[in-house]
């Protein structure tokens, strides 16, 4: 990749273009967002015509808002939790397992981060009606670990392909059973794969609308689906302060996933 | 290798009156599917013996090391340590020690946490693995190093906690695949020494792979040579350098001419005369009854250059290469019945003029230096 672009100018200049392109078309608009939570006027208009903070405080102070943000974080962290588990013991399988058909396994975990999630909530909707679980937590919660353990499964797969298995193998001669070499060698090193995934995990679910319009209720709605309704009949710089808080949240956790994985990196280079 | 360190290797010695253990292999084989890496192989390995493995890549030696460590499962024998099988033995609990080619020493854990790993394993006292990682981290001159990260340690360094790691439990069986394969040639020929030290002080039996001849032909009591899944031959070196079974294995240990032999004019004992694809009539020592399709080993150090009349073999020849190397000059003469090319090696020294390219050359070696070995 990088030595085709090196090679062409014209391919460097282009794929240069395309980005300044798609930063302009995706960044621009979420940036709008921005002064627009600080608007002195009650509906959202571009540019405000003044300053104030009172969106931000009518944010603090609501009621809806703060039950929605505690849904997120009660359906989060239990599903990014869960997500996390189960996407580190199936990385565990196919990426040292023996099992047959891995790539087939592993193509199929991924499946429902590739598939539009559209899909996978009108077919769970049905299921959790019959299961009576529609509009609880456990709905949502295992909607959301479904899309969320791809995440982690990526990420913790990448960190266990990032070394031979030799170190398990040293292990077992010094002594280690299996658990004792989980536990003391394998977890340690795919440590932060597992603390990325975890984190994309619960940024994923915090985010999530679609799965949280058809699987929540009035009692378990998440801030997504708060935003998304009130963005039907009101139009107030609520919005904008809240969307520009869960932004700042999400950049703010990208972020230390980014760092995580970077100071690894720095370590594994200096080891190499 | 320093006063300090032999001083500690005899106090360690003296406290371990301990002998390595005795390992069997019988009719030990696998395969992966229709690809063979294992045939039935057979050997022994004594107490207390350093038995080294080379053969070329592919070969089979990591797998033969991997089912004594237990990570690779035989399809069929049987491996008796001390008399027990151990084939149906998870690796975790053989008790071997294991030295691998990047060390694999854990990136997570200290220089001391590393060594202390296995005793840990094992419920060994707190107080207890504390003296024993201290003795062993002086044993491999390593002393002040316990805190630091495998990383911040140089190659040479990583392979001596590798080792020490290995051996902290006192195993009665060594098991290192290539060990000194990822060092600088003197480097590596500075460990070799280190760990023949080691071994004696510890008592263990070594099972030792490399690709490295030289290094097994240092090290080692007795060498095994694999080809294709197959031991072909494992002796003592001086016995496999001067008394090959096979052309592969005359010609895998150290330089050897090898020519094909067509006929077998006569034989009387030892004694035998060949005639060799190429027609030249060779007399020449087998140890076992003379077979047509086998080959006549000479080693470039038993070739005479020059007044070459008294050696029972004596052809002329014209000098087709010369190359100096340290201490020796490698002539390749090709002979008169322009098939053969003869592989010549004298000592060099400065009252010695190298004969030039082209030039016409006397050349002729003993009988007993001409060996008739079988197969292919
Ligand atoms: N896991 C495996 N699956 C299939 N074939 C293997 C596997 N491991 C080794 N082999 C094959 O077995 C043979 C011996 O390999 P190995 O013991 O690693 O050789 P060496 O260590 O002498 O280089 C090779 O032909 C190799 O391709
Ligand atoms: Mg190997």
């Amino acid at each position: 990749m990088r030595a085709t672009a090196g090679t062409w100018p014209v391919a460097r200049w282009g794929v240069l273009g395309f980005t300044a392109i798609v930063l302009v078309y995706l960044v621009i608009p979420t940036l709008v967002i921005m002064p627009l939570s600080f608007s002195s006027e009650s509906f959202l208009r571009f540019p405000p015509p003044g300053f104030s903070m009172r969106w931000y405080e009518a944010f603090a102070g609501s009621a809806d808002y703060r039950a929605a943000i505690l849904n997120s974080i009660k359906i989060g962290v239990p599903a990014a939790s869960l997500a996390t588990v189960l996407g580190t013991l199936a990385a565990l399988a196919v990426v040292r397992g023996k099992l047959p058909g891995r790539r087939l396994v592993g193509a199929l975990i991924i499946a429902p981060l590739v598939l539009p999630q559209i899909i996978l909530a009108i077919g769970l909707f049905p299921v959790m009606i019959r299961l009576g679980l529609i509009g609880t937590y456990p709905a949502i919660l295992l909607g959301h670990t479904v899309v969320c353990m791809p995440l982690v499964f990526i990420t913790v797969s990448s960190s266990l392909r990032s070394y031979a298995p030799t170190f398990e193998l040293a292990a077992m001669t010094l002594g280690a059973n299996p658990w004792n070499t989980f536990r003391f060698v394998t977890l340690p090193m795919i440590k932060p794969g597992v603390i990325v995934g975890f984190i994309f995990a619960f940024t994923f679910s915090f985010d999530e609308l679609i799965l949280a319009m058809f699987l929540t209720s009035p009692a378990t709605r998440t801030v997504p689906r708060l935003l998304w309704e009130q963005l039907n009949f009101q139009m107030t710089p609520v919005i904008a302060a809240a969307t520009v808080v869960l932004l700042v949240l999400t950049m703010g956790l990208l972020l230390v996933a980014a760092l995580t994985e970077r100071h690894t990196r720095a370590g594994r280079r200096t080891e190499g | 290798m320093n006063q300090h360190l032999m001083a500690d290797i005899k106090r360690t010695a003296a406290s371990a009156d301990k002998i390595g253990a005795i390992v069997e292999f019988d009719q030990v084989a696998k395969s992966y599917g229709a690809v063979c890496a294992l045939q039935p192989t057979t050997f022994q390995v004594g107490a207390g013996e350093f038995f080294a493995v080379i053969g070329p890549s592919g070969s089979g030696k990591s797998t033969l090391l991997g089912i004594v460590a237990g990570f690779v499962p035989p399809t069929a024998g049987a491996i008796r340590v001390n008399g027990t099988d151990v084939v149906s033995l998870a690796p975790y609990k053989r008790n071997f020690g294991m030295v691998f080619q990047n060390y694999a020493l854990f990136p997570h854990m200290t220089v001391a946490e590393n060594i202390a790993f296995p005793l840990r394993m094992r419920g060994v006292s707190k107080a207890d693995t504390a003296e024993r990682v201290r003795r062993m981290l002086g044993m491999v001159r390593l002393a002040n190093y316990g805190e630091r990260r495998p990383m911040e340690l140089s190659g040479g360094q990583q392979q001596r906690v590798a080792l020490a790691r290995a051996a902290v439990y006192d195993p009665l069986l060594l098991l290192m695949d290539e060990p000194l394969g990822a060092l600088d040639k003197n480097l590596r020929e500075e460990m070799q020494e280190e760990i023949k030290k080691f071994q004696a002080a510890l008592g263990a039996t070594v099972i030792y792979v490399t690709h490295d001849q030289h290094e097994a032909a240092f090290m080692a009591d007795r060498i095994a040579i694999m080809r294709n899944g197959r031991l072909e031959q494992a002796a003592a070196p001086r016995e496999l350098y001067e008394r090959p079974l096979t052309p592969f294995v005359a010609s895998f240990l150290g330089e050897a001419t090898l020519l094909p032999v067509k006929e077998i004019l006569s034989q009387k004992g030892e004694e035998v005369v060949v005639k060799t694809d190429s027609g030249l009539k060779i007399c020449a020592t087998v140890r076992s009854i003379a077979q047509a399709g086998s080959s006549i080993c000479i080693r470039p150090e038993n070739v005479v250059l020059g007044a070459a009349s008294k050696c029972a073999n004596s052809f002329s020849g014209v000098i087709e290469e010369v190359l100096y190397t340290t201490g020796s000059i490698r002539y390749r003469v090709r002979l008169a019945d322009t098939q053969t090319l003869l592989t010549a090696r004298i000592p060099s020294h400065p009252d010695i003029a190298l004969l030039a390219h082209g030039e016409r050359v006397e050349v002729g070696w003993r009988r007993q230096d001409a060996l008739l070995v079988s197969g292919d």
